[in-house]
């Protein structure tokens, strides 16, 4: 099912810190996650998480570091700091309130 | 950036995004970033059984629009010299109004015309005499400068040479007149007939070690060519011209 891109816009974020909420990974091993966690409902523009891991890592939230792939190019990969398990923490909060509060207006209608 | 052996596709799709952003040592990183990515995709793609070529074509439109990509990158990573480059902008245009204000201002109270009242003796309103001199009793007297103030007034600094280093200041509040180019007489208050608007003042400034100084004005003096300093009593004379353009002195 093809999801209005608006919906997702406003959760990247949240995603992408709770991909890394298991541990490090590198940005095309987070799309591969995405795919298959969510069923692949959720299928980012994959030219569009690096502006926003790049974004997160100014503010504070994630860290990098660089490790040899086996193909001999370096990657990056990307980890959660404090302060984004604290951010993790309250957009899933904020998430969890939002999502309730949709599902029994949308109950109520239907 | 781009190696060798690096897929042209792919390349292409990473160096068009790339083209937005400023510094070589941050394209080359991000260059990898992304071009690891893609190499995954194509690799997983074709792991999978998909020929090369539709691989190419899945892998890019995977990615999304570059210049998308690009913008987006290139906002996060403004150089610092664009920042202070566009602070730099930012005050020089400021201290630029602030300039211009000050000069408006200054044109709108009649700018460079008008002297500045407590400074009569602005060098853009004087003349200088360097030899105008003459002698009384000893002491050489000398007008130095002239200078024109408002409403028919006229300043300008004595200098009186004592003879002798330990010799006493001259006294100068009587005695003195001034007559100017159209037979005005200037008198100074302790003398008769003085005429509050036509009047002479002098009066004392400083002392060096030989040398006194005093400073005079003439009020009520308008539309003279040049007016002379005097002094007559009992057969001794001084006259100090002054006068634009040259300087004659006659003294006893």
């Amino acid at each position: 099912m093809k999801i209005d891109r608006s919906l997702i816009a406003g959760s990247t974020t949240l995603l992408v810190l709770s991909l890394l909420k298991d541990g490090e990974k590198y940005g095309y091993q987070m799309i591969s996650e995405l795919d298959r966690r969510s069923e692949n409902v959720f299928s980012l523009r994959e030219g569009t998480l690096y502006p926003l891991l790049h974004t997160l890592e100014k503010d504070g939230l994630i860290i990098s570091s660089l490790k040899v792939a086996e193909s001999g190019r370096e990657r990056k990969y990307y980890s959660l700091t404090k302060k984004g398990a604290v951010r993790l923490s309250e957009k899933a909060q904020e998430w969890r309130t939002f999502s309730r509060a949709v599902d029994s207006v949308v109950r109520g209608l239907t | 950036m781009k190696k060798r052996e690096d897929d042209p596709v792919l390349s292409a799709w990473c160096e068009s995004a790339l083209t937005y952003v400023k510094g070589k040592r941050l394209r080359r990183e991000l260059y990898n970033e992304l071009y690891g990515h893609m190499e995954d995709r194509l690799s997983d793609l074709t792991a999978a059984g998909i020929g090369k070529k539709e691989a190419q074509t899945m892998t890019v439109r995977a990615m999304g629009d570059f210049n998308e990509t690009g913008r987006e990158l290139a906002g996060i990573y403004k150089p610092v010299w664009w920042r202070v480059q566009l602070v730099a902008k930012i005050v020089l245009i400021i201290f630029a109004l602030m300039f211009a204000a000050v000069l408006l201002a200054f044109a709108l109270n009649g700018g460079f015309q008008r002297p500045v009242e407590n400074e009569i003796w602005s060098a853009a309103q004087s003349i200088v005499y360097p030899d105008c001199k003459a002698n009384l009793d000893g002491y050489t007297l000398g007008i130095a400068r002239v200078t024109k103030g408002p409403a028919g007034t006229v300043y300008f600094t004595l200098d009186v040479r004592r003879p002798l280093p330990w010799s006493k200041k001259a006294s100068l509040d009587h005695g003195f007149y001034v007559e100017d180019s159209r037979g005005n007489v200037y008198k100074m208050p302790l003398d008769d007939d003085w005429d509050r608007n036509r009047s002479l003042h002098i009066s004392y400034a400083w002392s060096g070690p030989l040398t006194d100084h005093y400073e005079g004005t003439v009020t009520g003096i308008e539309d003279a060519s040049w007016f002379e300093l005097r002094y007559s009593d009992y057969g001794r004379e001084l006259r100090l011209r002054v006068e634009p353009g040259g300087d004659r002195n006659d003294g006893v």
